[in-house]
C-alpha cells in the first residue's frame, strides 16, 4: 500500500512539473530556444501573486486570473524584445542571454522579497482530502494534476486543429518556408513563448499554495522541466507530460527510500533514460 | 625586397611579443610573491589565477567546441574533493595530491560527456547542470565525505604560512601556464586548425575530415581537466570545502560572464573579463545582489549587442593581438 | 503589352557581404509566364530570394502591382500575392499534406470580387493524388507528389505571381511532364507564372518570353518565339558556342 501511495503522490507532483514542462517543449520544439529563466519565472510570478494576495486579499483563483496574463505579457515581451534577436542555429546567444535574465531576475527578487520561503494560503482547499482505503489523496494535489491534463490536452488540439498552431508547427519544420506561406515568424514565436510564460502563471499559484517558494528556487524548477521534456521525449507535448509524471514518481518513492534521496533519484532516472532510450520513453523511433 | 610577388608569412606582432613577454614575467613573478607581497594580495593571486583559468577551459569548451556549459562546476568540486579525499582519506601529501587530483575529473569526464553530447544544442548546457547538481547530491549523502558538513585540509597544519604561501604561488603559476599557455599552444597546433575550423563551421569542418565528435570529447575532457586542477588549487587556498561551495551553480556564472564580456572565442577574452570581473568584485561586491542584478544584464546585453565581448571591441579599435594563433601575410 | 504586375529596375541584391545580382531589369505581366534560364550559378534562385523578400535589395526599384515592395518582409509579399515554390521544394515535415495547404491557406492574400479563388478542392482537382493522400504526413509522399503539395501550398497563398524554382529537379521524365501539365490550367485562372527550369527546350515550350542569366545579370531577354536556340545558348555560357 504505502508504495501505491508513493506511485499516487508521485504522479500528482508531476501534474506541478507538467505545467513547467510544456511550455519548455513548446519554446523548444518551435524555436529551439531553452530559456534559462522558465524557472526564475515562476519564482516571479508566485511571487508577485503572494504579495497581490496579501496587498489586496485575492484567493488562488483570482490570483490565476491575474497571473496568467502577467505571465503571458512577461513571455511575449521576452521573445518580442530579446529573444527574437537571437533565434538562430547557434544555441550559445539565447542561452547566455537568459542566462543573464536568470542571474538579473533571482537577485532583483532576493533584494525586493528578500531570501525568506513564502508560501499562499488556499484556506479550505489546502487541507480537504479523500479518503481511498487507508490512503488520503489531498483535493489540492488532485486539483493540480487534472489542470496539467487540461492543459497538455488543451495546447496539443491548439497545434494540431488551430490556425495557429499550423502556424506554430509550419515555423518549427522550416522557418524560410513558412515566411514564405505568409507567416510573420517573429509575431508566432512571440504569441508561443506567451503561451509557455502564460502557463507559467497557473504553475506559480499551485507552487506557492502547495509547497513553498524562495527567490533562489528557479534553477530546481528549471531541472525538473528539463528533465520532464528529456524523459518523455524532446519535441512532444504529451511526452512532456509523461515524463513530468515519472519524475514526479521517481522523485517521491526516493525520497520514501530515504529522504535525502528524493531529487537525487529523479535526476539518476533521468541519466538512465538518458543512457537507455536517450529519444525518451514517449518516441516511436 | 620590392618585388610584389614575395610576401612573407609570420605570426607574431610587435604587440604578441610584449604580451607574451609581460605575460610569462608574470606568471614567473607569482612564485616569488611570497617573499614580498602581503598574505592578501597572495590570496587575490591565487584567486585571480583560478578565475582565469577555469574562464579559460569554459572558454574552449563553448568558444571553440561550441559546447555551452553551465554546470563546470561539477568539475571544479570533482578537483577540490579529490584533493581533500587523497590528503584526508589516504594521507598523501597536500602538494603531491594536486596534480593527482585531475583524475577524478577526467574519469567522471568521459562517461558524461558519452551520455550529454546526446542533447540537442541547449539542452546538453542543461544537461552539465544536471551533472553538477547529481555529483553535489551524492557529496551531500557520503558519510566518509562529512556528507553535507563539508570537509577540511587539516594535513595542511604541518607547513608553515610561509611554506602555503610558496607550494601555492608555484602551483598557481604552473595552472595558468598549463591552462593559458596550454590552450595557445593547443590552437596553433594541427588540432587547434581543426578546432578553429570547428567553431566556425562544424559542417563544414566535418566534410573537411575533422571528427567532430572525437574532437569535441577531447575538449571536453581537457575542459574538465584544467577546471579540476583549479578546484583543487582553490580549495586548497580556502583550506575547507563543501558540497554547497564545491558544486555552486554560481561558478558558472562567473565562468559565462568572464568570458561573455571578456570576449568568448579568443584566448585574451578570458583574461580582460577575468580582470574586470575580480576587481569589479573588489570594488562593488559589497552592493551584494544590486551588483549581481547587473551583472546579469551586462551579459544580456553582450549577448545581444555585443557578441564578440570587450575584446572584440578593442580589436576594432587596434588590432593588438596577445596570442596570435592565425598568419599574417605581408608583402616584402 | 499589357499592365506591369512585377516591374524590376537596375536591382542589385545578394548576401551580407557578397554582391550577386548586378543590375537586373526584370518584368512581368499579368498572366503571363515567363521563363528564366542561365547555369548553375547564374543568380535565378538569388533572384527569386530577393523579389519575395528572404534576401534584401541593395539599391534599384521594385514594384509589385504598383506598390514598392523593396523593403516589405516576406510575409506580407506572400498576403500582397507574390508566391514562391523554392528550390528543394521545403516542404513542412511532420504536417500531413492537408496541413501543408492549409498553414499558406489561413495565411492568403484576399481575394478580390471575380477573381478565381484556388481552394483545396479545386487543388485536388488538379493533382487528385494529393485527395487521396491528404491525411499523410508529407515526407512519406514521393519526389513528384512532394513537388505537387510544394506548388499547391504556393497557389493556396491565392498569387498573382507565382515562381517556381526548378520544379523539375530530381524528377522522372513522366512526372515532369504531369507536373507541366498543369501550368495551363494555372494560367487559366489569371495567375502569372515565371519558372527557372535547366531544361531550356522544356522552358521555352511553356513561357511566352524569355530571360537568360549569366553571372548576376540579365544577358538576354526576348519572346519565346523570337529566339534561337542559339541565342540561348550564347546567354547561357556567355560565349559564342556550337549547338550540337
Amino acid at each position: 500500500m504505502r508504495w501505491v501511495d508513493a506511485i499516487i503522490q508521485g504522479t500528482l507532483l508531476g501534474g506541478l512539473y507538467a505545467q513547467y514542462a510544456i511550455g519548455m517543449s513548446l519554446m523548444f520544439g518551435v524555436m529551439r530556444i531553452v530559456n534559462i529563466a522558465h524557472g526564475d519565472l515562476v519564482v516571479l510570478l508566485a511571487l508577485i501573486g503572494i504579495s497581490l494576495a496579501a496587498v489586496f486579499g485575492l484567493g488562488p483563483g483570482f490570483l490565476v486570473l491575474l497571473l496568467v496574463p502577467i505571465g503571458a505579457l512577461v513571455g511575449w515581451a521576452l521573445q518580442r524584445f530579446i529573444l527574437n534577436r537571437l533565434v538562430g542555429d547557434d544555441p550559445l546567444p539565447s542561452l547566455i542571454a537568459t542566462f543573464g535574465i536568470s542571474i538579473a531576475l533571482q537577485n532583483a527578487m532576493l533584494a525586493i522579497w528578500s531570501a525568506d520561503t513564502r508560501s499562499l494560503d488556499a484556506g479550505a482547499l489546502a487541507s480537504k482530502s479523500f479518503q481511498i482505503g487507508e490512503m488520503y489523496i489531498g483535493l489540492l494535489p488532485i486539483l493540480v494534476f487534472v489542470t496539467a491534463v487540461i492543459l497538455t490536452a488543451g495546447l496539443s488540439m491548439v497545434l494540431k486543429g488551430t490556425k495557429f498552431g499550423r502556424a506554430l508547427r509550419a515555423a518549427a519544420a522550416d522557418r524560410d518556408a513558412a515566411t514564405l506561406s505568409g507567416i510573420d515568424t517573429k509575431s508566432i514565436y512571440a504569441k508561443a513563448t506567451a503561451v509557455a510564460v502564460g502557463i507559467l502563471g497557473i504553475a506559480a499559484v499551485f507552487q506557492a499554495t502547495r509547497t513553498t517558494i524562495a527567490p533562489a528556487d528557479g534553477g530546481g524548477q528549471l531541472i525538473y522541466a528539463f528533465e520532464a521534456v528529456i524523459i518523455g521525449g524532446m519535441g512532444s507535448i504529451w511526452g512532456a507530460f509523461l515524463g513530468a509524471m515519472v519524475l514526479g514518481i521517481a522523485q517521491v518513492i526516493g525520497s520514501r527510500i530515504d529522504p535525502g534521496w528524493g531529487v537525487l533519484a529523479g535526476h539518476l532516472v533521468f541519466l538512465v533514460v538518458l543512457a537507455w532510450r536517450p529519444q525518451g520513453i514517449m518516441s516511436r523511433k | 625586397m620590392t618585388d610584389p610577388h614575395f610576401a612573407t608569412v609570420h605570426r607574431h606582432t610587435s604587440s604578441s611579443r610584449i604580451a607574451i613577454g609581460c605575460g610569462l614575467l608574470l606568471v614567473l613573478a607569482i612564485p616569488s610573491m611570497p617573499f614580498w607581497a602581503s598574505s592578501g594580495h597572495i590570496r587575490w593571486a591565487v584567486e585571480l589565477g583560478c578565475f582565469i583559468a577555469i574562464a579559460q577551459m569554459w572558454n574552449l569548451l563553448a568558444g571553440y567546441g561550441g559546447m555551452v556549459s553551465v554546470g563546470q562546476q561539477a568539475f571544479i568540486g570533482l578537483g577540490g574533493y579529490a584533493l581533500f579525499v587523497l590528503v584526508t582519506l589516504f594521507g598523501v601529501d597536500p602538494f603531491l595530491a594536486v596534480p593527482l587530483s585531475v583524475i577524478l575529473p577526467a574519469l567522471v569526464a568521459a562517461p558524461a560527456y558519452m551520455l550529454l553530447r546526446r542533447l540537442d544544442g541547449p539542452y546538453f548546457a542543461i544537461g552539465t547542470w544536471v551533472l553538477a547538481e547529481v555529483l553535489r547530491l551524492i557529496t551531500s549523502n557520503i558519510g566518509a565525505v562529512n556528507a553535507g558538513s563539508g570537509m577540511t585540509l587539516k594535513a595542511m597544519a604541518k607547513y608553515s604560512a610561509h611554506q602555503r604561501e610558496i607550494g601555492l604561488t608555484l602551483l598557481v603559476a604552473l595552472l595558468l601556464l598549463l591552462t593559458v599557455g596550454g590552450t595557445y599552444l593547443l590552437l596553433r597546433s594541427r588540432l587547434g586548425l581543426a578546432l578553429t575550423a570547428m567553431r566556425d563551421d562544424a559542417v563544414a569542418a566535418s566534410s573537411q575530415g575533422v571528427n567532430v565528435g572525437r574532437m569535441r570529447f577531447s575538449v571536453y575532457l581537457l575542459a574538465a581537466v584544467g577546471t579540476g586542477l583549479a578546484g583543487a588549487i582553490y580549495f586548497m587556498a580556502q583550506l575547507r570545502i563543501s558540497p554547497t561551495s564545491g558544486f555552486d551553480p554560481n561558478w558558472s556564472s562567473i565562468c559565462i560572464f568572464i568570458v561573455m564580456v571578456g570576449g568568448i572565442g579568443r584566448l585574451e577574452g578570458p583574461i580582460i573579463g577575468a580582470l574586470l570581473y575580480f576587481f569589479a568584485t573588489r570594488l562593488f561586491g559589497q552592493y551584494g545582489s544590486a551588483y549581481l542584478v547587473v551583472l546579469g544584464l551586462l551579459t544580456l546585453v553582450v549577448a545581444i549587442r555585443a557578441p564578440t565581448g570587450l575584446w572584440g571591441l578593442m580589436t576594432r579599435l587596434r588590432p593588438w593581438p596577445w596570442f596570435p594563433t592565425g598568419y599574417i601575410l605581408t608583402k616584402g | 503589352m499589357s499592365e506591369m504586375l512585377l516591374k524590376a529596375r537596375a536591382l542589385c541584391g545578394g548576401y551580407r557581404d557578397f554582391q550577386a545580382l548586378f543590375s537586373i531589369d526584370f518584368d512581368v505581366a499579368k498572366g503571363e509566364a515567363v521563363a528564366l534560364v542561365g547555369a548553375n550559378g547564374a543568380g535565378k534562385s538569388t533572384l527569386f530570394k530577393t523579389l519575395v523578400g528572404l534576401l534584401p535589395v541593395k539599391s534599384g526599384t521594385l514594384t509589385f502591382n504598383g506598390r514598392d515592395i523593396a523593403a516589405m518582409p516576406a510575409h506580407t509579399l506572400s498576403r500582397q500575392g507574390l508566391a514562391l515554390v523554392p528550390e528543394g521544394r521545403r516542404l513542412f515535415k511532420g504536417l500531413t499534406v492537408e496541413d501543408n495547404l492549409r498553414v499558406a491557406l489561413d495565411h492568403a492574400r484576399t481575394v478580390e470580387p471575380g477573381e478565381t479563388v484556388w481552394t483545396l478542392e479545386r487543388l485536388y482537382d488538379l493533382f487528385p493524388i494529393l485527395a487521396e493522400r491528404r491525411r499523410q504526413v508529407v515526407e512519406k509522399l514521393s519526389g513528384g507528389q512532394q513537388q505537387m503539395v510544394a506548388i499547391g501550398r504556393a497557389l493556396m497563398a491565392q498569387p498573382k505571381l507565382l515562381l517556381c524554382d526548378e520544379i523539375s529537379l530530381g524528377l522522372a521524365p513522366k512526372v515532369i511532364g504531369e507536373i507541366y501539365a498543369m501550368i495551363p490550367s494555372i494560367r487559366a485562372t489569371g495567375t502569372a507564372i515565371v519558372i527557372v527550369e535547366q531544361d531550356v527546350s522544356l522552358a521555352q515550350r511553356c513561357a511566352d518570353r524569355i530571360y537568360c542569366m549569366l553571372e548576376g545579370r540579365i544577358t538576354l531577354t526576348g519572346a519565346s518565339s523570337d529566339i534561337s536556340r542559339e541565342q540561348i545558348t550564347e546567354a547561357y555560357f556567355g560565349v559564342k558556342h556550337a549547338v550540337g
